[in-house]
């Protein structure tokens, strides 16, 4: 099927947990498909289903619907062992190093795993190919005996990055890779993974809810919204049609005081985020909400060359200049 | 130097802690002057490690070994706090000065309904407070940091409430008992950009209706949008302090310039 140059592509993924009758769906319905060599930016409140999509991604989750590919292989249906086969070309950067390592293990260890489960590597290539990865990401190999309690955050993050990259991996899932960390380290990890895939080609899906990131480095941006997707920006500097990631843009702080920011409601405030039983999941918070809205749900539609949005109100090009 | 007509309702000299282990001592805290000022933000920014909530901590008196205020003065309400007992400084905490935490789910305890954290704010410096009494004032601050349902927040235990509905209860905690100054340590480094905007706001309201407040935060859009005056750490020191504007217009040490440069979009394309 896909060989187009989509590293990834799902169809109609959907995953749900709980039991039969109370069936909550982390992610539902999504269809989307990363290209080679792109970073897509995934982007939402907490709770929306992101990091589950990344983990659904990788196979860490098993989906209740849908289809996977990687790489043009439909991994759908792959049994532990098949998996286990192609996991050297997917890895993933967790959002919080400190509980991502063995706490027993040392900087040597923790890196080394990948390489003794996949690389055939006696100890001296081994140490020479973790002091190369230990650089690039701006360590030495004088990280290689300590253990990870023995490191500062911004580290720790960096090792993190070096286990996930040494085995030159061809999609990477950053999970808050840098959502935890001061600005300081901040740009140098954004730094490290643009340079990375610049150099390599990799190809990332960004999970975060830092806007000011996500612009910085992605390519383009998809919204989530409990479970579905609101919007795929084909470019970071995009204008957002849909009503919630305008909401999403418009809290983002300036860094300059000049810059007065809009004292405009943009949506609902509500105390729980609960699926509507009917129509667009955003209704019970969107201001422009109808009578369509809470019967219909919206699909995710091209508006214009690679712009999804899922909004009834968003038709076409028209609609969209008379609602501006 | 912040020059102000009035005289600030904090001020910190010369604040040095340190830590000791078997052969070395740390810096975190190492010469810190700061005046805070009531009506007004004050942001601390620093990055990880700066010793920005070791600051915090040591003007609250809750420093412990192997932590120690070696030198300094903190000027509270014309008292200088570091000559009061434990026991006096329990009377501060909370009345004259209170603290908000950084994860607001665990800073509170999971068993304990919302009523009886807000009561036990209360309860520590007014012994003969009852419950019953307190109720209608308790409803009346929920309502003032935007919790819309103060019967069933009251009611609810900190897990059944959200991350954002956790923070507002926690500001609330701080003003119950009328503190003239709140530090407020990364309130909302937890918390999604949508829930974020609503709780400084909330911080703003307080700070319009009069109280000082210390925002502690890594995020200079935060600073930029919600602080009047700002103090610069690194490594235990201050480096750079102004109000907002004088800051942003023109930063004088390296450090601050390199913070304010933006991530270049096109180098990292």
């Amino acid at each position: 099927m896909s060989d187009s140059g989509n590293m990834v592509e799902v169809k109609g993924l959907s995953k749900a947990y709980g039991q039969r009758r109370q069936e909550k769906y982390a992610v539902y319905n999504v269809s989307f498909a990363i290209c080679k060599g792109e970073i897509l930016g995934l982007v939402g409140e907490s709770g929306c289903g992101k990091s589950t999509l990344g983990r659904l991604l990788l196979r860490l989750e098993r989906p209740t619907k849908g289809e996977i590919y990687f790489d043009g292989q439909d991994i759908t249906g792959y049994s532990f062992t098949e998996m286990r086969k192609i996991r050297d070309r997917m890895q993933m950067i967790f959002q919080s190093s400190a509980n991502a390592f063995n706490p027993y293990y040392t900087v040597r260890q923790i890196i080394s795993e990948p390489v003794m489960n996949y690389r055939k590597t006696d100890a001296g290539e081994r140490d020479a190919l973790m002091t190369e990865m230990l650089e690039k990401v701006g360590l030495d190999s004088s990280y290689l005996n300590r253990y990870s309690h023995e490191l500062s955050g911004g580290q720790r993050q960096r090792v993190g990055i070096a286990r996930a990259l040494i085995l030159g991996p061809d999609f990477v899932v950053c999970d808050e890779a840098v959502s935890s960390i001061d600005f300081v380290l901040k740009k140098q990890i954004l730094k490290i993974l643009a340079e990375q895939k610049k150099k390599n080609g990799f190809t990332y899906l960004f999970i975060s809810h830092d806007m000011a990131a996500v612009k910085a480095v992605c390519d383009r941006i998809m919204v989530m919204y409990l479970g579905n997707i609101m919007e795929i920006l084909p470019e970071a500097e995009a204008k957002a049609l849909h009503p919630y990631t305008q909401a999403l843009l418009a809290a983002v702080l300036e860094p300059d005081p000049n810059v007065k920011r809009e004292k405009k409601i943009l949506f609902k405030e509500s105390g729980e985020l609960a699926i509507p039983e009917a129509g667009c999941v955003f209704w019970p918070r969107c201001l422009y909400a109808t009578e369509t809205c809470m019967h219909r749900s919206p699909e995710l539609r091209e508006i214009y060359d690679g712009h999804f949005v899922a909004c009834h109100y968003m038709k076409n090009k028209r609609t969209l200049e008379e609602n501006a | 130097m912040i020059l102000m007509s009035n005289t600030p309702v904090l001020q910190i000299k010369n604040l040095k802690t340190y830590f000791y282990s078997r052969d070395s001592v740390v810096k975190a805290v190492d010469g810190v002057n700061m005046e805070v000022h009531s009506g007004r933000i004050t942001a601390l920014i620093g990055g990880s490690g700066s010793g920005k909530s070791v600051m915090s901590r040591s003007v609250m008196g809750l420093i412990d070994k192997p932590g120690k205020i070696v030198d300094g003065e903190i000027w509270l309400n014309g008292r200088d706090l570091r000559l009061l007992s434990e026991k006096e400084m329990r009377k501060v905490r909370g009345k004259e000065i209170a603290m908000i935490f950084q994860e607001p789910a665990a800073a509170m305890n999971p068993v304990v309904k919302i009523k009886d954290h807000l009561f036990e704010a209360v309860h520590t410096h007014d012994r003969k407070a009852r419950r019953k009494d307190k109720m209608p004032a308790f409803r009346e601050v929920l309502l003032g940091v935007g919790l819309r349902d103060p019967d069933k927040i009251l009611e609810s235990y900190p897990f059944e409430l959200s991350g954002g509905m956790c923070q507002r209860v926690m500001v609330a905690m701080g003003i119950v008992a009328n503190a003239g100054v709140l530090i407020a340590d990364e309130p909302t480094s937890s918390l999604d950009l949508t829930t974020q905007i609503s709780i400084l706001e909330e911080l703003m309201s307080l700070r319009d209706a009069g109280i000082a407040i210390i925002l502690i935060t890594h995020d200079l859009g935060v600073v930029a949008q919600t602080a009047d005056d700002m103090y610069v750490m690194k490594d235990g020191k201050i480096i750079e302090s102004g109000t907002v504007r004088e800051v942003f217009a023109a930063p004088k040490h390296p450090y601050t310039r390199y913070l304010m440069e933006p991530v270049h979009v096109e180098e990292l394309r």
